[in-house]
């Protein structure tokens, strides 16, 4: 059997990734875990860019009446710059350190003490404003906007308020295909540096007035932690966009591409959940062909892309709603929450006429010049940015799925474009990329760049498998599977640590969210165009776990062939790791199964529910992936014997050509590693 | 003893005749001291006690015990100061200062001379409270810049002098915790803000201090006090460490009895700080290096040198003391031989409008950090807002309320234009 599947792969070299590195001992084929995505605004982890509406049964009802409408929404984005140190003193910034441990005098406003701005922050605002096609201005200041809050310790923010440092830019993007695909340019208004302030610790009865500070210790106050001045002078890019986009989808994706944009540049990590990246949201209606405005509604606490989309769906449902039923001057100016368990939005603070904030140019701060040498010495320094590598990249030949995979993530894209450089080929390089190295890097929570196998390598296995040979580093010319076997014995060896760590148990599975998996394939149309003709019996290991969900998709994407049948079994019953797995891998999902499994929904299945029904799951998946290919479901009670040997005995019962289980430990994992 | 470190008085240029009775503190005022041959020991105290120390005819501590003693005697009476330094740590210092010399070693420029620090310049080791009652006991974690610069060159810090509350005022008047007198007529004011730095070097309770000018806080008390006061050029002091009045405005300037001492003062504290991103980069010459002894110089001295007078100073609507004074600085420039030319200023009465509007604008902002949150006095109030309402109604006193208010007020919108803008302009043009 073992023989029968590498001839596959010397017939199909285009469908050999580390996984088929197998060892084909025993009978049994172990799999690595294949989950990698390519991640947009609209397939985040966790949340299911689904409930449009607050109530299901409105569905219909307010999707009509939305259509008369047209949504003007436009984003306001807070970057926080990853520079070494805060914008004007020499504090570093430390995300989740412990309150005040990283503030001084200046950043605590103190009597006396003076701002000095970093240049870097100047360096990354030109950046950022190049990257977004804007009009620098070359002669900017910084202002202070002023206004009475605890975390506020100077009692004004310095901002920039009437010259802002760029102007007038713009971002372009391209859907999802999920989402109908096509380009969008947004309109950027301007970007403006700016310094973050603290963090209320809201303690107890949430009461920062409570306690009388020691005049003669001013650290006594911020050692009770009720006001965290950390965060306080972190440098900041405003970005405020054009109200050009029209869905909650547009706006994600534009939340999105600035993601990717600050990444790319390497001035900030983008990290929503940190707060690295802040979304505030204006949203109007106005009913179709109206030229007027509607009255804006501010949105904030939108902490992930997706939430960015259903908020804003939300909002437009509900604004049109109220539109629909005369009741339009409901629609006041105000700031809403967006509520994640609840799925809506509720009002947060209405907006009594316009804050003054008393702007005037910070006279502790010299004025902000440009000259034309600076800014063309950081334009020339810019990196190949998102929207020209996925233009680069479509014109490769590329389809768009794979073009927004590779160029999502820049470490991924330059580590495509290092394997091109090397001379791989376009299309083995990004299936090899976006299949099983990506299938790794989520595995092990890896980035791109911690994975030993690097793009020469890649490329010169890539030119390898393709000429029928495995030669270059890993060596030797193979054939046969003792010569395989006996080479990942060697790369094992020669990693001995990587192999403790994951005899350890440090493989993790916590962060997999195994309902994403077997998605996956089903978009990225990850099919084997296997040409052999017998007949197979081929069996897979069914368990709620990461592992098994990795089995069968190795299995649906490269085992199984078109007159193959396909049996689930599962081993019912017993032991504690079935409890173990269910507990970490529940989640919140708002779907029920059925609803969860339809093509165009991106939610998994429930892990809390029962086997059945992860067992049907699975079916079901299949039969997306594989629709010729008969599934079937079979249990079987171990009775107190060993699971291996359960397993065994009933693959001869059955007549079963080949049994793939899925394992924790990848061999991929030791090659990559 | 103290006679051997002054210079011998020649009161001829502040006649003291006839205020004996009325004013029985003018003995304690050092004046301007006249000619000798020598330049460094008898005009500049800051070099006789240079020379006094190295030579051994005087120890730091000798010397910093009689100006103790000349404050404890005096203070009762003239209120300079909000905080005297310990006097056991004064001693202390000083007598490092005599082991060094003791033992050859190398003494800073400023060994032993005993510096006073107007209050809303911070100091890590004494209260800083900027004459203000929501400051009340604070202690910075820090020296100003200035500080920081003349300790390092061996100056001591005696205490911290009173002021008008965060340099609001010229009178001393409105300081939130006592009012200084005029060591001359312990009945007068000895100007504002820093009242308290101007009388102390006036009293001979120290030798050199620090204070701050923002619209004459350095000029006018001197002037009130009989003392040297300096106001540097905007940048050539760092403000770090300075409590922020109006940003654009302030400066660190520098009390003495002496032009000498006033310079020596300066150039320590002068040049470029990293932690001011005001102060100015340009190279700070050495001002000592220009000393003439004033006996060397010829009848005329000043002979060549052309100097404007502003019309718009002596025009009708002055006050004819200000006048007379202008006049009679005028007549005796003439004597030492400058030429005067009156000159027309025709924005000159734009000056105090836009000074008071650009001084309040940055005030109401810059002391909205006194918000009872992280230091200072904190109104015990359950509720945000009305902690920061009692917080700065209790801490403030009223001539900085004013100011908040009138700043607040030019900075509003509809307002911005017409007042803070303006006065703006107004400001660049007299640049």
């Amino acid at each position: 059997m073992a023989s029968t599947l590498f001839r596959t792969i010397q017939i199909h070299p285009f469908l050999l990734c580390p996984t088929a590195l197998f060892s084909g001992r025993n009978g049994v084929l172990y799999c690595t875990m294949k989950s990698s995505q390519t991640q947009t605004a609209t397939q985040e982890k966790q949340q299911p860019p689904k409930v449009k509406v607050p109530q299901h049964a409105l569905k219909k009802t307010v999707d009509k009446i939305t259509r008369d409408y047209e949504a003007i929404i436009g984003i306001e984005t807070h970057v926080q710059l990853s520079t070494l140190t805060k914008a004007f003193c020499s504090c570093p910034y430390n995300y989740g350190s412990q309150p005040n441990t990283s503030i001084c005098p200046i950043c605590m406003g103190l009597p006396g003490a003076l701002p000095v701005l970093n240049s870097k922050v100047i360096e990354f605002a030109v950046k950022l404003g190049l990257a977004l096609n804007c009009k620098l201005s070359l002669n900017s200041k910084f202002d202070r906007k002023q206004y009475f809050y605890p975390d506020l310790p100077k009692g004004y923010q310095i901002s920039q308020f009437d010259i802002p440092i760029a102007t007038g830019g713009y971002v372009d993007l391209d859907l999802p295909l999920e989402f109908g695909g096509g380009h969008r340019k947004f309109g950027i208004t301007r970007v403006h540096m700016e310094e973050d302030a603290g963090k209320l610790l809201h303690s107890g009865n949430g009461d920062y007035s409570q306690e009388i500070i020691s005049p003669t210790s001013i650290y006594s106050y911020f050692s009770k932690h009720t006001v965290d001045l950390n965060r306080a002078g972190v440098p900041l890019l405003e970005i405020v966009s054009e109200p050009d986009m029209r869905t909650g989808i547009e706006a994600a994706e534009y939340a999105a591409e600035l993601q990717r944009v600050v990444r790319y540049l390497g001035i900030s990590n983008g990290n929503m959940q940190e707060g690295s990246l802040r979304c505030d949201v204006n949203v109007s209606i106005r009913p179709v062909g109206q030229s007027e405005f509607g009255t804006k509604v501010e949105i904030k606490n939108l902490n992930s892309f997706s939430s960015i989309n259903r908020a804003i769906d939300f909002e437009i449902s509900r604004q049109a709603l109220l539109h629909s039923q005369g009741q339009s001057d409901q629609i006041v100016q105000e700031t809403r929450l967006w509520e994640e368990g609840a799925q809506k939005t509720v009002t947060m603070r209405k907006k009594e006429g316009l804050s003054d904030y008393r702007y005037f140019p910070e006279p502790d701060l010299p004025e902000v010049i440009l000259t034309h040498e600076y800014v063309d010495s950081i334009s020339n320094s810019l990196p190949e940015l998102p929207e020209a590598k996925r233009r680069r990249y479509e014109k490769m030949g590329l389809s768009m799925q794979d073009v927004l995979f590779l160029a999502n993530d820049m470490n991924v894209a330059e580590y495509f474009d290092a394997t091109l450089s090397s001379g791989a080929d376009i299309k083995l390089a990004a299936n090899w990329i976006m299949g099983d190295i990506a299938a790794y890097m989520k595995n092990e929570k890896l980035s791109i760049n911690d994975i030993k196998l690097t793009p020469q390598e890649l490329a010169e296995l890539i030119a390898s498998i393709k000429s029928g040979t495995i030669s270059g580093k890993i060596g030797k010319e193979i054939a046969d599977p003792v010569e395989i076997g006996k080479m990942i014995d060697k790369v094992i060896s020669e990693n001995p640590k990587q192999l403790e760590q994951y005899r350890g148990g440090k493989t993790k599975l916590q962060g997999f969210f195994a309902g994403q998996w077997w998605f996956r394939f089903v978009f990225a149309g990850l099919r084997p165009l296997m040409v052999t003709p017998p007949a197979r019996k081929v069996m897979v290991v069914a368990d709620p776990a990461p592992h098994s969900a990795a089995a069968l998709q190795y299995a649906l994407s490269h085992a199984l062939l078109e007159q193959d049948e396909l049996i689930l079994l599962h081993v019912e019953n017993t032991s504690s790791w079935k409890n173990t797995l269910t507990t970490f891998l529940k989640r919140p999902t708002i779907a029920s199964a059925a609803n969860a499994m339809t093509p165009n929904n991106f939610s998994g299945p429930d892990w809390g529910s029962t086997d059945i029904n992860f067992l049907d799951q699975m079916k079901y998946a299949s039969e997306i992936a594989q629709p010729k290919i008969p599934v079937r479901i079979e249990k079987i009670d171990p009775d107190g014997k060993d699971k291996a040997t359960v397993i065994l005995s009933k693959s001869k019962d059955l007549g079963i050509d080949l049994i793939i289980i899925g394992q924790k430990r990848s061999l991929s994992s030791a090659i990559l590693g | 003893m103290l006679s051997t470190i002054q210079p011998p008085r020649y009161l001829s240029r502040f006649p003291l005749r006839g205020r004996t009775k009325s004013r029985p503190f003018h003995i304690l005022s050092s004046a301007q001291p006249v000619t000798k041959t020598s330049f460094a020991a008898d005009q500049s105290q800051i070099l006789s006690i240079r020379d006094s120390l190295l030579n051994r005819h005087l120890s730091a501590v000798e010397l910093t015990h009689s100006y103790l003693d000349r404050l404890k005697q005096t203070e009762p009476h003239i209120n300079c100061f909000l905080h005297v330094s310990d006097p056991d740590k004064v001693l202390k210092q000083a007598q490092d200062i005599d082991d060094k010399i003791k033992r050859n070693e190398e003494v800073g420029p400023l060994a032993g001379v005993l510096v006073a620090i107007k209050d809303n310049i911070c100091t890590a080791d004494m209260p800083s409270t900027g004459g203000s009652y929501i400051l009340e006991g604070y202690r910075p974690p820090f020296d100003a810049t200035a500080v920081k610069r003349l300790k390092d060159l061996g100056a001591i810090v005696v205490g911290k002098t009173n002021l008008d509350e965060f340099g609001m005022g010229s009178t001393t008047e409105a300081s939130a915790f006592k009012v200084t007198a005029n060591p001359w007529d312990l009945s007068r004011v000895p100007g504002g803000s820093s009242g308290g730095s101007a009388a102390s070097v006036s009293a001979r309770q120290c030798i050199v201090s620090l204070g701050s000018d923002t619209g004459g806080s350095v000029r006018q008390p001197a002037s009130f006090c009989g003392v040297v006061g300096l106001k540097p050029t905007y940048g050539r002091v760092s403000r770090f460490g300075l409590m922020a009045y109006a940003s654009s405005l302030d400066v660190i300037g520098c009390f003495g009895s002496s032009v000498a001492d006033t310079g020596i003062l300066l150039h320590a504290i002068s040049g470029h700080d990293s932690l001011d991103a005001t102060s100015s980069k340009r190279e700070v010459p050495d001002f000592t290096s220009q000393f003439t002894s004033a006996s060397s110089l010829k009848s005329r001295p000043l002979e060549g040198l052309r100097v404007g007078l502003i019309r718009e100073t002596v025009d009708a609507g002055v006050d004819s003391g200000v006048k007379s004074a202008i006049e009679g600085a005028a007549t005796h420039l003439e004597q030492l031989g400058c030429v005067l030319k009156e000159v027309s200023l025709p924005s000159f009465s734009l000056g105090l409008p836009a000074y008071y509007i650009l001084a309040s604008s940055e005030s109401s902002s810059n002391l909205s950090r006194y918000d009872g949150v992280r230091y200072g006095n904190q109104a015990s109030s359950d509720e945000l807002n009305a902690l920061y309402e009692e917080s700065r109604a209790k801490g403030f006193g009223s001539e900085v309320k004013m100011r908040i208010l009138m700043g607040t007020y030019a900075l509003s919108a509809g307002y911005y234009d017409a007042y803070y803008k303006r006065a703006q302009q107004v400001s660049f043009l007299l640049q």
